[in-house]
This record gives C-alpha cells, sequence and structure tokens, in this order.
C-alpha cells in the first residue's frame, strides 16, 4: 500500500514535471517570436551629429516597449551611405537597422553612385525629425537689412557676392541655387566641411552670406548674424518674422528628415513590433527635449507614409538636380 | 582682482563633491581612452553624451571636459613604451618617447609627458581665463588664406621631423599629401582616387595608418632581430626625469605650450598640428639638432606640452564665440545645447556657474591627472619586461582591435596591416613616418583652404601675399625653408669644389 502510493505520487510527480517542462517550452517556442536578442542600430555619421544623438535617445525610450535592448553603431562616411549599404545587404530579420536622414538615400545617390538600389533595398520603418529650418544669414552689421536688399545688391554685382554652406548639394546649396535661377543671380559658392566651420566663415568676414545649417540660432539670438530668409515650410516659432523661401516665391525648403530603416523584405510581424517601439521611443519626454534643443522639428512618419514620402523626393529632387545644373544624370538607378 | 574672486566663486562650484566625482570619472575615463590605442576622446565623449542627460548641466560638462584633455595625458604612454600613438597628437610623441624607452629610459619620458602634460594644461587655462575674449577675435581673423599659408609654414617642418635623408624627407611628405587625397573631393563633392570603393570614399583615417606604420612596422621589423637584443636586457633605470633632463626641457616646455595656446584657439588647427609644430621649432633651436629622434628629452616634452596646451585653448572659441573648433568640441557643443545653455558671448553673463565652474574644474582635473598618472609610471614600465614573444603578440592584438573599433569597420583593419608593411618597407630602407604622417593630417586642410582661398578671391594667388597674416607666415615659411635647405645645399657645394679640386690635382 505504502509502496503503490509511492509509485504513484512519482508518476504523478513524473507526469506534473512533464507536462510542466512542456508547456513551459511551448510557451518558450511561441516567445521565441522577434525580439529574442537585442537590435542593432547602424548610425549612418560620427557620434555627436543630429542622427546620432536623435538615435541614441530614440532607443532609450523604445527599449521599454520592445523588451530587448537596444545596441547604438556608428558607421560614419560617404554623408550616410556607408552604413546605408551596410545595412541594405544585412539580413532582414529586424535586428539590423539603421538611422540616417533622408539625404542619404536620396541626394547623395543622385549625385554619386552607390552599391544600393535607394527606392527597393530599404523597408523604411519610422521617420521622426525634420531639419528644415536651414536659414540664410549675413553678418549683423552687413549692409543688408532685408532679403530683398540683399537679392538687389547680388543681381546688380554679379559674381561678387560669397556664401558658404556645409557642402556641395546639401540643402543649403540648393536653395542657394534656386534663388539664383530664379532671379539670375551670379554668385560665388565656397562649401567648407560641415555647418559650425560655415558659419565661423562669415563671422570671420570671409564671406557676405552663409546658407547655414541648424545650430547658427544661438547666433542669432546673440546679435551676431542677422536671419534674410528662412528655409523651413513654415516659419520658425523661435523667429516668426522671417519669411520662409516659398512665402518669398521660391519653390523650395528644406526636406530633411531623420529616419529608422531596415533591410528590404523584413517580415510585417517584426515590421509592426518594431514600428510601435520606436514610435513610442519618439513619443518621451526626453526625445522630444533633445530634440527641441537640437533645433528638430517633430515629424511623424510610419512604414507607409515614409515610403511614399522617400518616392516623392527622389523624383522631385532628380528634377531639381537636372534643372540646377548639379548632376546630368542621377548616379544611381532608385530601383 | 575680478577674475580671482570669479575664479575663486567657479571653485566653489568645482569642489562640490559631486562635481569633483564628474571630474574623477572624466579624467579617469580619459586616461584610459587615451591610451587605448583607436578609440579617441571623440567616441568615447559622444557614446558619454547620453548618460549625461540625467546630471546637472556643470556636472556634465565638467565630465565631459575632463574626457576630453584627459585623452591628452593618456595619447602618449602607448606611444613612448609600445611605438604606438594612442592618439593623432600623440603621433610626434613617438619619435623620441620610444627611443628613449628603448634605452631604458621609459620613466623619465613618461614623467616627462605627464608633468609636461600639467604644466601646458594648466597655463593653458590661465591663459584661457585671462586672454579668452581677445583672442577670440583674432581666431576670426584666420580664413581660408590665413589658414593655406600656415599649413605650408607647417610643412616646411616637414624637415625637421627626419632624422636621415632630406630628400626621403620631403619624398614622405608628397606621398601623405597624394594619400590623403583620397576621397571626395571638398568643393565639388567628386570621388578621387578610390576605385570605385565605397569605404574610400571618406578617405584613409588617421588612426590605421599611424598604427600600422609605427606600432605593426615595429612588431614587424623587431621580429627579425634575435631575443639577446631585446629591451628585457637593458636595464630600466630612474622612473622620474632627472634634474638633468628638467634643465634640458625647460624652454620646450615653454615654447610648446604657447605653440599650443595659439594653435588651439583657431579652429580646425588643434591639438596635431601643435605637436608636431612645437617639435619642429626645438629641433630648429636645439643647438644639438642630431640628438632628436634618438632618445632626446625635449623631443617628449615639447610636444607633450602643445597638445595639452591646445586642449586647454581649444575651449577659448567654444566658450566665447559659440562655436567648436574640432570635433570633441563640437559633441561638447550639443551637450550645452542638450543642457538648454548655448555656449557663446552671453555664457559668462547668462550662467557664470557653469562658465567658472567648468574652468575651476580643469584646475582641478589636471592636478588629478597628474597625481593619478604618477604612480601609474612604475607600472607601465614594468610593461617592457613582459617578454617580446607576449608582447608582440599583445601590441598587433590591441593595434588590429583599436583599427576595428574606430568604425566598427574590418576595412579600417585591412588599411592597418597594408600600412604596417609599408612601415616596415619604411625602416628597411630607412624611410620615415612623420614626415608621411604631418603631411597626411595637413593635406586636406590645405586641398580646401586652397581652394576656398582661390574661390574667394576669385582665382588671384595675389591675395596670399596682401593679406598680413597670411604674408608674414609664409614669409616665415620661406625663412625656414632657406635656412634649412641653404646648409644641405652649401655642403653640397663644398662636396662638389673638393672633388672637382682633386681633378685638377
Amino acid at each position: 500500500m505504502k509502496r503503490s502510493v509511492r509509485i504513484r505520487m512519482s508518476i504523478g510527480m513524473t507526469a506534473a514535471c512533464s507536462i510542466f517542462t512542456l508547456i513551459t517550452m511551448l510557451a518558450g517556442f511561441a516567445q521565441a517570436e522577434f525580439p529574442e536578442r537585442p537590435v542593432t542600430i547602424v548610425v549612418g555619421f560620427d557620434p555627436g551629429a543630429a542622427s546620432d544623438i536623435t538615435a541614441r535617445t530614440l532607443a532609450a525610450g523604445a527599449e521599454r516597449q520592445l523588451g530587448k535592448s537596444f545596441v547604438i553603431e556608428n558607421k560614419g562616411g560617404g554623408a550616410g551611405t556607408v552604413a546605408a549599404a551596410l545595412v541594405a545587404n544585412a539580413k532582414p530579420d529586424g535586428y539590423t537597422l539603421v538611422a540616417i536622414p533622408n539625404v542619404a538615400i536620396v541626394d547623395t545617390p543622385l549625385m554619386q553612385k552607390v552599391t544600393f538600389k535607394p527606392l527597393k533595398s530599404f523597408t523604411p520603418i519610422i521617420a521622426h525629425s525634420a531639419a528644415e529650418h536651414t536659414a540664410l544669414i549675413v553678418k549683423v552689421d552687413a549692409p543688408w537689412k532685408t532679403f530683398k536688399e540683399f537679392i538687389e545688391y547680388a543681381k546688380k554685382n554679379p559674381g561678387k557676392v560669397k556664401y558658404s554652406t556645409s557642402g556641395v548639394g546639401t540643402g543649403m546649396h540648393v536653395a542657394m541655387e534656386v534663388i539664383a535661377k530664379k532671379e539670375g543671380i551670379k554668385w560665388v559658392h565656397v562649401p567648407y566641411k560641415g555647418a559650425a566651420p560655415a558659419t565661423t566663415a562669415l563671422l570671420g568676414g570671409h564671406v557676405d552670406a552663409c546658407s547655414a545649417g541648424i545650430g547658427y540660432q544661438p547666433q542669432v539670438k546673440a546679435g551676431t548674424v542677422r536671419m534674410l530668409a528662412d528655409h523651413g515650410r513654415k516659419r520658425q516659432p523661435a523667429f516668426p518674422d522671417v519669411p520662409t523661401l516659398m512665402e518669398l516665391g521660391y519653390d523650395f525648403y528644406n526636406d530633411t528628415v531623420h529616419a529608422i530603416l531596415g533591410p528590404a523584405g523584413l517580415p510585417p510581424d517584426v515590421l509592426k513590433r518594431l514600428e510601435a517601439a520606436l514610435t513610442k521611443g519618439v513619443e518621451t519626454p526626453e526625445f522630444r527635449s533633445a530634440q527641441e534643443k537640437l533645433f528638430l522639428d517633430p515629424v511623424s512618419m510610419g512604414s507607409k507614409e515614409y515610403e511614399r514620402h522617400l518616392k516623392e523626393k527622389w523624383t522631385r529632387t532628380e528634377k531639381e538636380f537636372k534643372e540646377l545644373g548639379i548632376i546630368k544624370e542621377a548616379a544611381t538607378q532608385p530601383e | 582682482m575680478e577674475t580671482l574672486q570669479s575664479l575663486w566663486y567657479g571653485f566653489s562650484i568645482a569642489l562640490q563633491p559631486e562635481n569633483l566625482f564628474f571630474c574623477f570619472v572624466g579624467s579617469v575615463l580619459g586616461t584610459l581612452v587615451g591610451v587605448l590605442p583607436g578609440i579617441g576622446p571623440v567616441g568615447a565623449i559622444a557614446i558619454l553624451l547620453p548618460i549625461t542627460f540625467k546630471l546637472s548641466t556643470t556636472g556634465a560638462i565638467i565630465m565631459l571636459a575632463g574626457l576630453y584633455y584627459g585623452a591628452m595625458y593618456g595619447g602618449s604612454t602607448t606611444s613612448i613604451l609600445v611605438n604606438i600613438p594612442g592618439e593623432a597628437a600623440a603621433v610626434v610623441t613617438c619619435m623620441d618617447g620610444y627611443q628613449m624607452a628603448l634605452k631604458g629610459r621609459a620613466g623619465p619620458a613618461l614623467g616627462m609627458a605627464a608633468f609636461g602634460s600639467f604644466i601646458a594644461g594648466t597655463l593653458g587655462i590661465v591663459g584661457l581665463m585671462l586672454f579668452a575674449r581677445p583672442l577670440s577675435q583674432f581666431a576670426l581673423k584666420f580664413g581660408p588664406h590665413e589658414y593655406f599659408s600656415l599649413i605650408i609654414l607647417g610643412l616646411t617642418f616637414v624637415t625637421y621631423l627626419s632624422h636621415g635623408s632630406m630628400v626621403k624627407a620631403v619624398m614622405m611628405c608628397f606621398f601623405g599629401l597624394m594619400l590623403s587625397n583620397v576621397g571626395l573631393d571638398p568643393i565639388t563633392s567628386s570621388p578621387r582616387i578610390t576605385f570605385g570603393i565605397l569605404e574610400l570614399f571618406d578617405g584613409i583615417g588617421i588612426a590605421p595608418v599611424a598604427m600600422g606604420l609605427f606600432g605593426v612596422g615595429e612588431v614587424l621589423v623587431n621580429l627579425e632581430k634575435t631575443i639577446s637584443t631585446q629591451i628585457v636586457k637593458t636595464k630600466i633605470r630612474n622612473l622620474f626625469p632627472s634634474k638633468l633632463d628638467w634643465f634640458q626641457s625647460r624652454w620646450a616646455l615653454v615654447r610648446g605650450t604657447l605653440i599650443g595656446f595659439f594653435l588651439g584657439i583657431l579652429p580646425g588647427g588643434g591639438p596635431v598640428l601643435a605637436s608636431f609644430l612645437s617639435y619642429g621649432v626645438e629641433k630648429r633651436f636645439s643647438k644639438e639638432p642630431e640628438k632628436f629622434g634618438t632618445g632626446a628629452i625635449e623631443g617628449v616634452a615639447a610636444p607633450e606640452s602643445a597638445n595639452n596646451a591646445a586642449a586647454s585653448s581649444s575651449f577659448i572659441p567654444l566658450l566665447t564665440l559659440g562655436i567648436p573648433p574640432n570635433v570633441s568640441l563640437s559633441i561638447l557643443f550639443g551637450a550645452f545645447l542638450i543642457h538648454g545653455i548655448t555656449p557663446g558671448p552671453f555664457l559668462l553673463k547668462d550662467h557664470p556657474d557653469v562658465f567658472w565652474g567648468v574652468l575651476s574644474s580643469m584646475y582641478v582635473g589636471n592636478v588629478m591627472l597628474l597625481v593619478l598618472n604618477l604612480p601609474l609610471i612604475p607600472m607601465w614600465v614594468q610593461v617592457l619586461k613582459v617578454p617580446d614573444r607576449f608582447l608582440y603578440p599583445l601590441i598587433l592584438l590591441f593595434c588590429l582591435i583599436g583599427a576595428y573599433s574606430m568604425n566598427n569597420s574590418v576595412f579600417d583593419v585591412y588599411i592597418m596591416i597594408i600600412f604596417g608593411i609599408i612601415g616596415y618597407l619604411f625602416r628597411k630602407f630607412q624611410y620615415e613616418g612623420a614626415p608621411l604622417v604631418l603631411a597626411f593630417v595637413l593635406g586636406p586642410l590645405l586641398d580646401l583652404n586652397l581652394r576656398q582661398a582661390l574661390l574667394v578671391s576669385e582665382g588671384s594667388f595675389l591675395d596670399f601675399f596682401t593679406r598680413p597674416i597670411s604674408a608674414v607666415t609664409l614669409g616665415l615659411a620661406l625663412l625656414l625653408l632657406l635656412t634649412s635647405v641653404f646648409p644641405f645645399v652649401m655642403k653640397r657645394v663644398q662636396k662638389y669644389r673638393e672633388a672637382t679640386e682633386d681633378e685638377q690635382v
């Protein structure tokens, strides 16, 4: 009797254990869906760039939602195209993503041949910030008080006005060429490496104007430079008196949008989880504050919307570049 | 008087336990980052940046600034011990520092590097405190023309960076300039010498080149030697600089500090150029220039004081104009912005606590770094006692990891290996790496500024000679070139005369 009880008990225990094991195994299988391990975000610029700071802050908030951590890797170079090429060739399992602005997928590939197909190699996931409020600035002691005065001077003195930008083919360069084209102005472009040296050149009086990248705002507030025109779609809340190029009658706004993408062919459920997690990351106060401090505007585009945006931007930019003579043919085929 | 009061106020902030802690963490991490080849202050500051979001503004900036100048201390360690520059500003320190180590004088070299760094760093802060405003205006006067002339002056120093043949040094210089042209053209953005390789579009990185030429090259050359002639056998003498060392280095320290301080203010110039130029100047002024490259202590004191003074003074444009002069400080600029403070003309007025707190913390940080680094010297010297069969594979391993970790790029590792082989061949045929590295660093600046200058002056070269700063700099370059070429030519002429006289006889 005693013995049979014991046997029965052990059988029962074994059965219970096996069932428990089975359940945990099944549960294990059920949990084997994405993500099993940390997700890597390759940032297309060196540490400290807007892409980098936004990606790091965004990841910190998205981790809570995703349940796994994000690893940030910096792979600067080729204005973001090196990282883009790397991720374009990565396995589309959702564990390798890239953080770059749309410029790395559209503008740069239009000018230089890249190894990926800009509109085919990626699964757009989320676009979170726009860096559109670049601007035309002059020194505060310059004779031109308004955009109009500046343009009139430039028209009367062909080849005299020199302007600095952070590089060829940047939105800031295109903006100046769009103006020149419409007004028939001849002015001299002096490209610098980055927005800071371009602004410095203006402060030192080595150029007459600067088509400045994000980061000039403190100088305006400090009263060392004057803003003549804003490149954004709308006026900047901090500088409500400065007109946009659109208002001034030019068909141009700076369309630089920071985004996160994966390789083409991400499974729909993986894409959904990533999109949800990253959207949560955008909504944190930390991210909003970083955005504000970097003078970025919040943008909220999901996967489908951003895909459409990229297609539109490609067509528009290709046309713009050809008209302005920056390129003759697109250097890369989009698909 | 007012300055003293402000400084007192600054110390009251910097010495708060919390800020003291951040200063310590920053300095320690900076030293570490400097010692490890590959990862430099730029990467480290960026990685730490998100962590500082939660800290107080002053605390955050104190820590990140500590990391930046701390890296200048650490950079010399591997240069001296194993001939691998820990970061670009420490390339010159290899030349005499490593030779000193080979002679068993690693201790004094490390000690002089630490003291030199401390003295120059501290004097740099004094300068920053007293002359920040007028000097920042001076820095703005430097446009493309002035930079171009300054770089030309820098390149004439190439002849001083070489121990042997001047012709070979000039060859190396041009090779360096060629290499620096790989990548996208800075004006038109069209690719040059890239062979369609995507990784080359951004050019070749300085770190893999320097680690390859110096570190890997050194290891390969040593593989040829038999075990018996190793450093192990050299008795490691005193651990700290002697009275004689101090006496010999006194002017090198002063001149290095001055050169570093002025070049540090200029956007784009920075610690690297300062370290090279100060070395050249020392050799020029030295009564025994032939001593350089064989383990002269001045050759360590000058560049090490220069790069630290430059690190201090590079804060001037950032704090007074709101212009970051180099990449590390760009990230620091970002850190300021994220904390809601805009560095620039109004910083001192609107946030005196941050301004003076950070400034005072730099004094504290430099003392900490000295206290931290001196006891480490006996430990570092022990590294040289590691038998070569363990040390060399370890050096190779660290170089490989360092090259990879910069950009997580295998391509950089290949670059380093290729330059390791080139470095080996250089040594076999007695070419020197330093002129190449100097030209390589200055090449992109030369290219960009020359073409910007020509755009600004509408194609006229005349402006180089009519702008005062540019003209004086070019004149100085010409003078230097003549005085260094003259003896060389005279020697040849002498030889030729003797030869013809012999024939006549």
